[in-house]
């Protein structure tokens, strides 16, 4: 697998979509938008799910209303997850309990990943192997060297690979970095602030039986992976890797070292917190600090006794500039579109005539104006493409997977790259990855750009 | 008509009944109003704990799934899509809308959730209340009906044979995430909960462990701090309750309540409360409704002549409201609340929170 080595993101790019033109970031969110219905008639894309736990069951939920996609078969290691999730597919979908024989016998055309992190690569690789495209949950991989295991497999397939990093395809994002930070009404941005908190021991009920063959000696094990290091990344790969992705996407940079500390504080194995079979090993509470180009500094924190937040959801990230502070909060209204953002100018700073004109609420004497996509239009997008996802309310109807989903079949029928591909997904991988190396070894550990040659 | 359960402390989360023995409260605002669950049990804290944060999560899964002020909502997919083409529907949703084709025919249309058109018509989705033109009641009333809905088991999809169509779940969706919740509760070994929707859903769930047959819903009019009229006693049984207290508005001197006829297109006339008991919260919830709707001596007639259990309390005299409990009992208010030890307080169960509209589920 050497041939790779030493290949760059460019030629990397063509060799994965050598029969169409690169698409610019954002513009295959863009032909997302166009995507349904299923354009000339052509047949559904053939689907098989791999994971039916709870991210499978939402990714799912929103394939379904993509009429270009059609879901044939599911496949689990627990059987009562499978069928149920078989059943929401609908009639006549295939059940499998091992994902090679479904990538084996039966002709889909793509899967969609959603397994526990430390099986991202293995199944996306034999996926690739049998021909398939591929749309795998964040965070990428377990390892960076498994990122790029996968990436070279896909580069082998040729086929499409997407990361579900899907605030990428939140309207209400893409319009705060459209319309406030690339126009430049924050100012220099020189800290961001960002966190999801939680109250609670971050538990999952464990599924009934024996799962050894599989890799896990107990359900708990199972059931609540997310707690385990040898499968998971814990709160950085699980729930970070989403923000940072989004963050470094704002930004338009990556970011170069990280710092952190974290624990198990407070939800301890063998304490009278959890239950006896929890013996988790993964920080509950992560303080983590990132440097970017040009002076950039990020702090992350996702702690699990305490989901206070000024601005009404377990988590938000905070971009602070000279001019204005932008405060997004994906999760205030749930997982539906209507998530929160927020714009403070700083003190002296003119108002622009459309912000005077935009919804604007009280923040502790500190006026905000709403980020609402169907109204702060920043100057009327002028000059932004008619294709822009933020201007058209009826966006709002779709869900950020929907939208997703849609760009993911897209990139199928046309082989070409989505709008985050395996190298973004890599680097969003690493940003998660570094933290974790960086709190284990109680260090400051640097981003490498060598670390991502193939 | 204010139904209130009385209620131990709920001003923090966590209460030690005794060494051995744990109740964990939360309330959250959605639904236009709030949930609210009680679970009591002899296990560990932190269990307690997850469980409902677990009961939680599904009530938020749910209200994004299934409602019509979630735009990206399961709902509002139907609403926008099923004209076009036939929809495939959740397991769980098309359920429900199953059930809510069966309580329609039950009830002769006087429940129907499609009255989606009328509802934004009135104004009350965005409650700013207006009174449309008898020329646009008549052109909503054509996209209203149960029976322009396909529902089809076998390949599980739902379709519109009128183009507007709209379903709203908001009369019957509460009892429908009491029920998930109720089942979720005893798949882990719950015996003992109360979960209230708004106060206009409620499930009692075993019965309270300081003895009593069952969780106690008090009876009072219409939201004021009035004596409650009775109460009735719930074990492992759901509650429905509608009327229209407060849900209204007045334009030109005549007073609108949220509750719309399906069969008219019109708000009802008449000043009722009606509370149906039941298995399913999802029934309940529905046939509430629906009783609200009839009016009282239609609603009388309709429970006696199917074995319904209800209360009708009729309101429209000048005098005290006429009360009225088929198959089922109303007790006299008589000595404390249950308090288990606890100081108690009263637990805000109202139909004022509406039944057919809902506020913004925010």
């Amino acid at each position: 697998m050497d041939i790779l080595e030493g290949m760059g993101r460019r030629e990397f790019l063509k060799s994965v979509a050598a029969a169409t033109a690169a698409l610019g970031l954002g513009a295959g969110v863009a032909r997302a938008q166009e995507a349904a219905p299923a354009a000339g008639g052509a047949e559904p894309l053939k689907v098989g799910l791999i994971g039916c736990g709870g991210q499978g069951n939402v990714l799912l939920a929103n394939a379904l209303r993509v009429p270009d996609i059609k879901i044939v078969g599911v496949c689990d290691i627990v059987d009562a997850r499978r069928d149920e999730t078989a059943d929401r597919a609908g009639p006549d979908t295939e059940k499998y309990t091992e994902y090679a024989e479904m990538l084996e016998k039966y002709p889909i055309e793509a899967v969609i990943i959603a397994v526990p992190l430390w099986k991202h690569s293995e199944v996306a690789i034999a996926a690739f192997q049998a021909g398939k495209h591929v749309f795998c949950e964040k965070c990428m991989a377990y390892t960076i060297d498994e990122c790029k295991d996968m990436l070279r497999a896909q580069v082998q397939a040729n086929k499409v690979l997407q990361i579900g990093h899907h605030l990428r395809y939140h309207p209400l994002y893409i319009h705060a970095k459209r319309s406030f930070i690339e126009k430049g009404i924050l100012g220099d941005i020189t800290s961001v602030s960002a966190q999801w908190n939680r109250n609670g021991p971050w538990r999952r009920e464990a599924p009934q039986g024996d799962y050894s063959k599989w890799g896990y000696p107990s359900p708990e094990e199972l059931g609540n992976w997310r707690l385990y290091s040898k499968y998971s990344g814990g709160l950085m790969t699980e729930l970070g890797s989403h923000q940072l992705d989004a963050i470094s996407w704002m930004l338009g940079k990556n970011p170069t070292a990280v710092c952190g500390v974290g624990g198990i504080d407070y939800w301890k194995p063998d304490s009278n917190r959890v239950p006896p079979e929890d013996q988790r090993d993964v920080p509950d509470n992560v303080h983590v600090i990132y440097e970017y180009p040009g002076g950039v500094k990020v702090d992350y924190q996702s702690s699990t006794t305490n989901a206070f937040n000024i601005f009404g959801s377990q988590c938000c990230e905070i971009f602070r500039g000279t001019q204005g502070t932008l405060v997004m909060s994906h999760l205030v209204e749930g997982m539906n579109l209507k998530s929160a953002g927020w714009l403070f100018l700083e003190e002296g700073v003119q108002k622009q005539i459309w912000m005077t004109m935009a919804h604007k609420v009280d923040v502790y004497g500190h006026e905000a104006i709403h980020v609402d996509a169907t109204v702060t239009e920043g100057p009327k997008l002028a000059n932004q493409p008619i294709s822009t996802l933020i201007t058209a309310e009826g966006d709002l109807k779709k869900m950020t997977y929907q939208l997703e989903m849609e760009e993911f079949v897209i990139s199928c029928r046309t082989n070409s790259i989505p709008s985050c591909d395996g190298m973004i997904g890599m680097k969003s991988a690493a940003d998660a990855l570094l933290a974790n190396q960086a709190m284990t070894s109680q260090s400051r550990v640097t981003f490498d750009e060598g670390m991502y040659a193939l | 008509m204010q139904s209130v359960v009385p209620f131990p402390s709920m001003n923090s989360d966590l209460h030690v009944v005794d060494p051995k023995r744990f109740r964990m409260y939360l309330r959250k605002p959605t639904m236009g109003s709030y949930f609210e669950l009680i679970v009591d049990g002899d296990r560990p804290a932190a269990e307690l704990r997850v469980l409902m944060d677990e009961a939680w999560e599904l009530v938020q899964h749910l209200v994004d799934r299934l409602s019509a002020h979630v735009p990206a909502s399961d709902v509002c997919f139907i609403n926008e899509h099923a004209f076009a083409r036939p929809v495939l529907v959740d397991p769980d949703l098309f359920g429900l809308l199953q059930q809510a084709a069966a309580v329609c025919e039950f009830t002769g249309g006087a429940f129907d959730v499609t009255i989606g058109p009328l509802v934004k018509l009135w104004g009350f989705f965005a409650r700013e209340g207006r009174v449309p033109s008898d020329a646009e009641i008549e052109e909503a009333m054509g996209s209203v009906g149960m029976g322009h809905v396909e529902l089809n088991p076998a390949a599980r999809t739902v379709r519109f044979h009128r183009p507007g169509m709209e379903i709203n779940l908001g009369a019957i969706g509460k009892g429908f995430v009491i029920d998930k919740v109720v089942a979720m509760l005893r798949r882990s070994g719950v015996t003992c909960a109360l979960v209230n929707a708004g106060g206009s859903s409620i499930f009692a769930l075993g019965a309270p462990p300081d003895g009593s047959d069952g969780w106690r819903v008090g009876l009072r009019p219409g939201g004021t701090a009035m004596e409650r009229l009775g109460v009735v006693e719930l074990r492992d049984q759901a509650f429905g309750t509608s009327g229209d207290h407060e849900q209204h508005f007045v334009t030109g001197g005549v007073r609108y309540g949220h509750i719309l006829d399906p069969r008219t297109g019109r708000p009802v006339c008449h000043r009722m409360t009606a509370c149906s008991l039941g298995d399913s919260a999802t029934r309940t919830d529905a046939l509430s409704t629906a009783l609200a709707v009839m009016g009282p001596e239609e609603a009388r007639r309709f429970c006696v002549q199917h074995g319904e259990s209800a209360v009708v309390i009729d309101e429209s005299g000048e005098g005290a409201p006429v009360v009225e409990a088929i198959r089922c009992t109303i007790r006299p208010v008589a000595g404390p609340p249950q308090t288990m030890g606890l100081s108690p307080l009263s637990l805000d169960a109202s139909s004022r929170d509406g039944k057919q509209t809902r506020g913004r589920h925010h």
